[in-house]
């Protein structure tokens, strides 16, 4: 059972990596993105970490991923310009994940993720009582990278003055729409 | 949580309360009085960094083993609020002009400095990456502060996708590291390697990542990239802060880490590191050369010191460290002073940063001038300057431990960079001044060029004292 789960999650982020990485529409991109991330919340269950597949699918499903879609959604259409794929960069961008990829499949191969488990996984409990004991000061660090996030997203996201809708603004968003809203 | 704990982390909790303070001043003074926000962000520095100078005689953790409370971090987190206190101090006079909110340029400011002030004493990697975001999320916002401006937006931008790009590589290396060693302590870390005999292919990938993202963070060659846009598109008073204060915070992360928790693994990253050092330096360098702007030439230069500081990392060492501290320490008050001086000239929107913004200033500004020389007489290295001490004890350190080949790249750069170095005092000095050569200059901000360039001379005449100081300090 564990190992249908196991294989029915990985063939899930994989095809959901691919078609994140290859679709000419964003939004299907945003999609796949959307599948990778399902597909790694089911992973953790065979490997005993329920909450953090719980905490994935609420975090990454529930917020980043329709963030991401309600994004592409709101802002002006230019996801359905298709670009034409170049093949010098799709070489390039094979070679580097196969940079990439081989010491990480080293590493993985290293470890027999499945039944043999290194360290025991932790419960709810336990992770609850560390982040209020030894974690606790990053715990309260958060809270001041929260508060720079949000005051960052208001200085970004406010009017510029009336003296300050500068016509270089509005010359980038028609030269190159892709970049200032990426 | 006890006293003591409270007494350790004062400093930061000074610096956020700073920052909440800086944006109620604002609010309080409706947006209209802009020195406000300033007068509260300098003090509550200023303050901050006199208690982290207090420092602790011996090593002790705080907040269950979260943090160090050492000499290290002590300097550090005094050097931070230095710089963010310079940097506040610099900016009335290049933002007014450009009509730029202030109360949440100061807060995130002091945000920046909280956010390097953990990386520094952070004592594990979880809470190292915690800072790191909490800096680097506020130096995004800085960056592209200058909404208006193209060039800003996209500085900010790409600080914004290249900054997370790297943060995955550190968190990945992080997580393998976890898997790989059990732990994430910087103590228990090294603990576990001590005890153990060679390490397997999943620590191995975890220390490559790792490496990845500290050489993005401290912009080493090929991870540079995005650094002289970046550099060029943030507001100079921005530059000034990230070239010194950031690289710092990085610089001293990567000693923790690398230099004292891994350094039993070293055999694994130090021809890696070595070789990234020397293209740093070069690369940097000849880019430097080419520049027609002082602003990005700086960038570029910065690039190089890092390439310096490197150097450092690799020779691995106690005094190698204590050498990177005393280096550090040294070019964030001769970069900080030099972009000071650029700053103060090119005020009011009226200079393009380039060098012929700078003709013939110090012949109508002597001391300016004179203040400038000795800013890029540092940054070469000629003695009796801070920069030149930096750069031998770095040199020597890493002489001891064989990698001469390093030191010999080290010295043909530093010469090198003494050409566009001394471009800038020649063009002050030599050119004849053009157009309209009258600037303001605040009582503070020439006190803030004028202690900085004469720190940089009394360290350079007596170095012995920080250098002691550093070497009891390093962790």
């Amino acid at each position: 059972m564990n190992e249908y789960l196991f294989i029915m999650g990985m063939v899930a982020a994989l095809f959901g990596g691919v078609v994140a990485a290859i679709a000419r529409n964003l939004f299907h991109a945003a999609l796949g993105l959307a599948l990778t991330l399902a597909g790694t919340a089911v992973l953790f269950i065979p490997l005993g970490g329920e909450l953090i597949s719980v905490i994935q699918i609420l975090v990454y499903l529930g917020a980043v991923a329709i963030s991401i879609l309600f994004i592409l959604m709101l802002s002006p259409p230019f996801y359905l310009k298709r670009g034409q794929r170049n093949v010098l960069k799709l070489i390039v961008s094979v070679i580097i994940t196969g940079i990439v990829a081989v010491p990480l499949m080293s590493a993985a191969m290293s470890v027999n993720a499945v039944g043999e488990r290194a360290y025991s996984v932790p419960t709810v409990q336990q992770i609850g009582r560390v982040l209020l004991t030894d974690f606790v000061f990053p715990f309260e660090i958060m809270s001041v990278l929260l508060t720079v996030a949000i005051i960052g997203a208001i200085v970004i996201a406010r009017d510029l003055p009336e003296d300050k809708q500068a016509p270089q603004a509005q010359a980038v968003e028609t030269k190159r729409p892709e970049e200032v809203h990426a | 949580m006890d006293s003591g704990d409270f007494m350790g982390v004062l400093p930061e909790l000074i610096v956020v309360v700073t920052a909440l303070l800086a944006i109620l001043a604002d609010v309080a003074s409706k947006g209209r009085n802009p020195s406000a926000a300033q007068g509260v962000t300098v003090l509550g520095l200023a303050v901050a960094a006199a208690v982290a100078l207090i420092s602790p005689s011996e090593q002790t953790m705080l907040m269950a083993g979260q943090l160090f409370n050492d000499g290290f971090s002590a300097w550090f987190r005094a050097l931070f609020a230095v710089a963010g206190l310079a940097t506040a101090i610099f900016s009335p006079l290049y933002l007014t002009h450009r009509k730029i909110r202030l109360g949440e340029y100061y807060s995130l400011l002091a945000m920046c400095v909280f956010g390097m002030m953990v990386m520094s004493a952070a004592a594990n990697l979880l809470l190292f990456f915690v800072g790191l975001e909490t800096m680097s999320i506020a130096l995004y916002v800085l960056v592209s502060f200058r909404r208006d401006d193209a060039a800003s937006v996209e500085g900010g931008l790409k600080y914004l996708v290249l900054g997370a790009f790297s943060s995955a590589f550190l968190l990945y290396g992080m997580a393998l590291i976890y898997g790989g060693i059990g732990s994430l302590d910087y103590v228990a870390i090294g603990e576990a390697l001590r005890q153990s005999d060679g390490i397997g292919p999943m620590t191995v990938t975890g220390i490559g990542l790792l490496l990845v993202g500290f050489a993005f963070k401290v912009s080493a060659v090929p991870f540079h990239f995005w650094s002289p846009d970046v550099y060029e598109g943030a507001p100079t008073t921005i530059t000034a802060f990230m070239s010194t204060g950031a690289k710092a915070a990085a610089f001293v992360g990567l000693i923790r880490v690398f230099g004292v928790a891994l350094i039993l693994t070293s055999e694994h990253w130090t021809t890696a590191l070595s070789v990234m050092a020397a293209l740093t330096m070069t690369v940097g360098n000849f880019v430097a050369l080419r520049q027609t702007s002082v602003k990005r030439m700086l960038a570029y230069s910065s690039i190089a010191h890092a390439g310096y500081l490197l150097v450092g990392i690799v020779a691995g060492t106690p005094q190698a460290f204590a050498a990177a501290g005393f280096y550090l320490i040294g070019y964030a008050l001769m970069n900080l002073g030099a972009f000071g001086v650029l700053m103060l000239i090119n005020q009011r929107g009226k200079g393009d940063y380039s060098f012929e913004s700078l003709r013939g200033m110090g012949t109508v500004y002597p001391v300016l001038g004179l203040m400038m020389s000795v800013f890029m007489f540092s940054l070469i290295g000629i003695p009796p300057t801070a920069g030149f001490f930096g750069k031998l004890y770095v040199f020597s350190a890493a002489i001891e431990q064989g990698h001469l080949w390093l030191v010999i790249i080290g010295l043909l750069n530093s010469a090198v960079a003494a050409y566009y170095y001394l471009k800038v005092v020649s063009t002050m000095f030599m050119a004849k001044p053009e157009g309209d050569v009258a600037i303001s200059q605040p009582f503070a901000y020439k006190a803030v060029l004028a202690i900085s360039s004469l720190l940089i001379i009394v360290i350079g005449l007596f170095p012995d004292q920080l250098v002691t100081a550093m070497l009891r300090a390093v962790p």
